[in-house]
């Protein structure tokens, strides 16, 4: 990925490209019919320790310079 | 142990889907889900989340209307997935009109610093009632819009078949991001505007990505 600093523009290419983008689209976006079933059922805490996780373990996905 | 695994929702064509996993379609008429059989709901890791995308991108290349579901969509039974359907048809129509043909370009907004972005106060005419209210309309018209780099949207109207703007809860250094719907066609015009004229917005940095599966444009609340 591009330096962060850079003050172009930088459109970034293919569909894996944005680390950011995968966790908004898929955890934050698209169709829901069913809620919190995945991510936590008991309260408000158990939610964010899972997307924790998520995170945490999608940027180990993501080639090395995908990373910012 | 049955159970449905939900991709997204698409209109009444087409009517096989080949690859894998095994897709099946369920419903009948103008609003169906693309779903996989699975036992059990996914677990939110790694693998999982990456097979979701990639199943949800192949799907809307192949699909001119395609609503993508969220991760970890999981009903027990297609009984289940018939009822949602029927509960929400004529919201996921209405959807699926507006993103058919489309593709979501995501433009984010970056600053130096939140206090740089404060706006001035609507000029303190009328009473405390009336500018109360003239400041909540400008920090809603704001919450709404993309002011600070107008030059740019007004370069990209004419490509967007819709928009939102959110401006993230905390504020820093991201100040909004906007999700654009364009036709599929004009992904390269949508690059080209971006690259020309966000360089010229000083003090802001611009990112764009895409295109995506129109995740930003499905209707909510469903659930």
């Amino acid at each position: 990925m591009s330096d962060p600093d850079d003050p172009t523009l930088h459109v970034l290419e293919g569909a894996d490209s944005s680390l950011l983008d995968l966790v908004d689209n898929l955890l934050n976006q698209g169709v829901v019919l069913t809620g919190d079933l995945i991510l936590g059922l008991a309260g408000v805490d158990l939610i964010y320790a899972r997307l924790s996780l998520v995170l945490c373990a999608a940027d180990r996905v993501l080639p090395k310079e995908d990373r910012e | 142990m049955s159970g449905i695994y939900v991709y997204g929702i698409i209109g009444a064509e087409p009517n096989e889907l080949e690859g894998e996993p095994p897709l099946r379609i369920i419903g009948n008429g103008p609003v169906r889900v693309v779903a996989a059989d699975l036992a059990e709901p996914p677990r939110p890791e790694p693998a999982a989340l990456t097979a979701h995308n990639a199943t949800v991108h192949r799907l809307a290349e192949r699909i001119a209307a395609l609503l993508p579901a969220r991760f970890g969509q999981w009903l027990p039974d297609e009984r289940a997935v018939v009822d949602w359907l029927e509960a929400h048809h004529r919201d996921l129509a209405e959807a699926l009109d507006q993103i058919a043909g489309c593709v979501q370009m995501t433009l984010r907004v970056y600053g130096a610093s939140v206090q740089e972005d404060q706006a001035p106060d609507p000029p303190s005419t009328g009473g405390p009632g009336t500018r109360y209210l003239a400041k909540r309309r400008q920090q809603f018209e704001r919450e709404r819009s993309l002011p600070e780099i107008a030059p740019l949207r007004d370069a990209l109207r004419p490509l967007l078949r819709a928009e939102r703007i959110e401006r993230p809860a905390v504020p820093g250094r991201l100040r909004a991001t906007a999700y654009d719907l364009i036709a599929r066609e004009a992904t390269d015009d949508y690059s080209r505007i971006v690259a020309e004229t966000a360089p010229r917005l000083a003090g802001f940095r611009i990112t764009a990505s895409g295109p995506w599966p129109p995740y930003a444009f499905a209707p909510r609340p469903l659930a």
